[in-house]
């Protein structure tokens, strides 16, 4: 039995044979979950706008090679890690030292009523002083609400190397953390 | 001690993930651009097929000349009939 739904079957054989409206409504159902996916790779609306259109076109030049097996939001989803994995390694040094600075711009952990806007902000920045395959794993863990399970599915490693590369960034962030002055009873 | 603290931390981190899981993404629609940039992409991609298929027909003709043309007198029948129909479906 299959797990696609009618619609996304109907559009994805209407894609196939050269339909871009069938496409186009395939990316009006899933832009949004695969836009708020890229948010996490990136604060920047324009970088999450090109990302998403990245997403999109890699899955169409793979659309024949879906077999069905998940949701085809599953499927989008693994397309949309793999851009914003290779989105981060890509990035320049420039960028990496000026998200540093912003890290160490900051004064505390964010109050517990803090708003969603500033939680997901500090989270970026945080993570983003991590290699990319640590912040990644963090990521789908913190962001997403992803287990080890989901997260080898998606990043496409092996389960224990997702629990091996878990374990080695908490502690990363931890250090992180710590070097920043956290978690040091004389600060509080 | 430490052990605590370390559990505070990243507990401390969990809760403000918790929070950021609710932002709200910024809103975007690819699907004109998606859709532009499969139109100026597949072309080149269309003719490098179209070059890799000519390639291989022209191969298949050089090869079933050669084959035909050198060897032809010692194939019985039946393997000539065989040959013929494997170059005709190459």
């Amino acid at each position: 039995m299959s797990v696609v739904s009618d619609e996304d079957g109907q559009d994805i054989r209407q894609s196939l044979l050269g339909d871009e409206e069938a496409y186009a409504r395939i990316i009006g159902r899933y832009q949004p979950q695969i836009a708020a996916q890229m948010w996490r790779f990136s604060r920047d609306t324009a970088v999450v706008e090109e990302l998403v259109q990245e997403a999109f076109v890699e899955a169409y030049l793979s659309l024949g090679k879906f077999k069905g097996r998940a949701p085809l939001l599953h499927w989008l989803r693994k397309i949309a890690t793999r851009v914003g994995y290779r989105f981060w390694r890509k990035r320049t040094r420039e960028q990496e030292r000026r998200e540093a600075l912003a890290w160490h711009g900051e004064e505390a952990m964010p109050p517990a009523d803090t708003s969603p806007s500033e939680a997901g902000e500090y989270l970026h920045v945080l993570l983003a002083q991590l290699p990319a395959e640590d912040r990644l794993v963090l990521t789908l863990h913190y962001f997403e609400g992803c287990d080890t399970r989901e997260i080898a599915e998606r990043v496409g490693w092996t389960r224990s190397l997702v629990k091996v590369r878990a374990f080695r960034a908490r502690k990363k962030l931890k250090a992180l953390l710590e070097e920043a002055g956290y978690g040091r009873e004389e600060r509080a | 001690m430490a052990a605590k603290n370390e559990h505070d931390l990243l507990r401390a981190v969990e809760d403000i993930a918790l929070r950021a899981r609710t932002e709200p993404a910024p809103d975007v629609d690819v699907s004109r651009a998606v859709l532009r940039r499969l139109r100026s992409g597949r072309r080149p991609a269309d003719r490098g097929l179209a070059i890799l298929t000519a390639g291989a027909l022209v191969a298949a003709v050089v090869i079933a000349l050669f084959t035909f043309s050198d060897f032809a007198g010692a194939l019985d029948p039946l393997e000539m009939m065989m040959a013929t129909t494997a170059s005709s479906l190459i």
